[in-house]
């Protein structure tokens, strides 16, 4: 279980996050929505432990994970940033970095054939020894979703990670990381703009407004209501017998 | 074939590369001692080497010229090359070199300061007896000031949320610092005094002693080591510092250290055999086109090119013209910069 008490951020005197808290339980993949500057990184970031939160504090499993040293946390959680830098390493020597948690200096053979695995998932089998300076933005998102579904973490914490991908590839990676999600019994944030891939493919929507909480819901209860006051735009709220999606005015 | 055999291929192929650069170093290395104004044949520097007879002449030059001179150039190449790659990584920016930071322009500030402070007697008039000791303190002050330069930098870049690029700001801001400060000393100097300066900034491994030789071993080896140690973290760093830091790398404390190493590797290195430019930016390039970007491959290859490249340039230094022997940061820098930029050409991206 992941528990966020009372969490609050600022830069300077900018707040940033205002007194966030909610509790998410395994197997579950939640979606953080809102407005650009609504604080989605900065949430993703306390969590992560790569800020320091004013007040506040997380909890994963009953550990305080800012107490946790760094090589227990890169066990524990794995963060995928909003921009991955070029470099010119392997497709395979950059997923293979989400073993190094693990590894000393010699990846063994257990490392090297869960890579393979997680590259013939998400169909980067035939790019394996291609360096990743010269894949498409769409592909580089993948091999760092590769990179730490590898890493084997519990929670795992997405900062936008499906916005340079095409439809089909966005439909099949968001259906794959929620099937891991079931199946291993993960807790995954996501902070997403698409309100209809969040409908479709998460358990929960966490919509912040002004840095702090407007809205918890599954998807079955969200309401038009509830998006246009997050996003201060007329929407319009469809359903059919098996999904439920959004059209903005 | 499986994704696996693919990329044990592909590591495979590398490792042989490295192997390739790793057989010819003892023969650059040989060959270097065999070149000079008194050419002796490899055979009898293998007999020498070896502690048989051989003519107290040829015995004496190689073991008090040639072999600290060539184990200079091997030990200042590895060094140059190894630190430029760290820097490079750690900095996350292509054009950083060992000398970025500014510590070359720190030791030449250093040097020059004691020149300007001998004055009363000039090289010329200088008992015999006192050019050691001259030489040495010439050599402590740029030591020391780029000591002092390290430690300013790594103080300012210690602070909580400085990033790369500000670092590289500070170190061409201090460059900057002790250039004008060297200018002023240069300016106010007598005459021999400014030669001395001017001689003392040209990287050459003639200047090299069995006890710089040693000092320099001592750190290389150690840097070396240590860089070598955190390969995996520059590569999960080259993804991102906060894919990085995900992973479990100490991110920041990963940079002061590897500056630390580096600034200190190239106050040892510019102390004892001046500025040798270009290696250090030259050699993580080239051999980037061969092996890829993984470091696990990199550092090795640096630090053997680098001392492959300095040996056979300080070779070649010494034998364009009979009886001259030129320094060798005037070939490197030669070489370096039209080297350089066939590289950027050749490279698909840049």
């Amino acid at each position: 279980m992941l528990e966020i008490n009372r969490l609050s951020f600022q830069y300077g005197k900018n707040r940033i996050l205002n007194n966030i808290s909610f509790k998410i339980t395994a197997g579950t993949m939640i979606a953080i929505l809102g407005p650009n500057g609504s604080g989605k990184t900065t949430l993703l970031r306390c969590i992560a432990s790569f800020l320091k939160p004013q007040t506040g504090t997380v909890f994963l499993h009953g550990e305080k994970v800012e107490s946790l040293s760094a090589e227990k946390r890169a066990k524990r959680i794995a963060y995928m940033s909003q921009h991955t830098e070029v470099s010119g390493l392997t497709v395979f020597d950059a997923v293979l970095l989400g073993r190094k948690p693990y590894t000393n200096w010699q990846p063994t053979t257990d490392d090297l054939e869960k890579v393979e695995q997680i590259l013939h998932q998400l169909s980067l089998a035939d790019k394996v020894l291609r360096p990743i300076n010269r894949l498409s933005g769409g592909e580089i998102q993948k091999v760092s979703l590769a990179r730490i579904l590898v890493q084997e973490a519990g929670l795992l914490l997405l900062d936008e990670p499906t916005s340079a991908l095409d439809l089909k590839n966005r439909v099949e990676i968001l259906a794959l990381l929620r099937q891991f999600v079931h199946e291993r019994q993960l807790i995954a944030l996501l902070s997403i703009h698409d309100l209809n891939d969040a409908l479709r493919f998460t358990d929960r929507l966490l919509l912040l407004k002004d840095g702090s909480v407007f809205a918890d819901e599954k998807p079955e209860t969200l309401t038009d209501t509830v998006v246009e006051s997050v996003y201060g735009l007329p929407v319009e709220l469809h359903k059919t017998t098996t999904s439920k999606f959004i059209i903005p005015h | 074939m499986s994704v696996i055999d693919e990329y044990r291929q592909y590591l495979r192929r590398k490792y042989i590369l490295f192997a390739a650069m790793l057989l010819l170093l003892p023969f650059a290395f040989l060959l270097s001692i065999m070149v000079g104004p008194v050419n002796i044949g490899s055979a009898e520097i293998i007999r020498i080497l070896l502690g048989y007879e051989a003519s107290e002449t040829h015995i004496r030059i190689i073991y008090h010229f040639r072999l600290p001179q060539s184990l200079a150039a091997l030990l200042a190449g590895a060094g140059l090359a190894i630190s430029g790659a760290t820097m490079q990584a750690v900095l996350r920016n292509p054009l950083c070199s060992p000398f970025t930071l500014g510590i070359s322009g720190a030791a030449i500030f250093g040097a020059a300061l004691v020149i300007f402070l001998s004055e009363g007697f000039s090289a010329a008039t200088l008992p015999a007896s006192n050019v050691s000791r001259y030489v040495s303190s010439v050599t402590a002050g740029a030591f020391l000031s780029s000591c002092l330069a390290t430690a300013l930098i790594l103080t300012l870049s210690g602070k909580r949320l400085i990033k790369p690029e500000t670092i590289i700001l500070i170190g061409v801001a201090l460059g900057a610092f002790y250039g004008a400060g060297t200018m002023m000393l240069q300016y106010f100097a007598a005459e021999w005094q400014l030669n001395a300066m001017i001689y003392w900034t040209f990287g050459d491994t003639q200047r090299a002693t069995w006890a710089s030789v040693k000092v320099m071993s001592l750190f290389v080896g150690v840097s070396g080591i240590y860089f070598i140690t955190q390969s995996w973290n520059y590569n999960a760093l080259a993804l991102g510092e906060e894919n990085a830091q995900s992973l479990g790398v100490p991110v920041r404390r990963m940079r002061l250290e590897t500056m630390f190493f580096a600034s200190l590797l190239i106050s040892v290195l510019t102390a004892s055999l001046g500025i040798i430019g270009f290696i250090g930016l030259v050699v993580p390039h080239g051999v980037r086109l061969w092996v890829g970007s993984d470091h696990r491959l990199v550092l090795p290859c640096s630090l053997v090119c680098g001392a492959l490249l300095l040996i056979l340039a300080d070779t070649t230094a010494r034998s364009i013209s009979p009886g001259c022997l030129m320094p060798v940061s005037i070939l490197t820098a030669f070489l370096g910069a039209p080297l350089f930029f066939l590289m950027l050409l050749n490279k698909r991206e840049v």
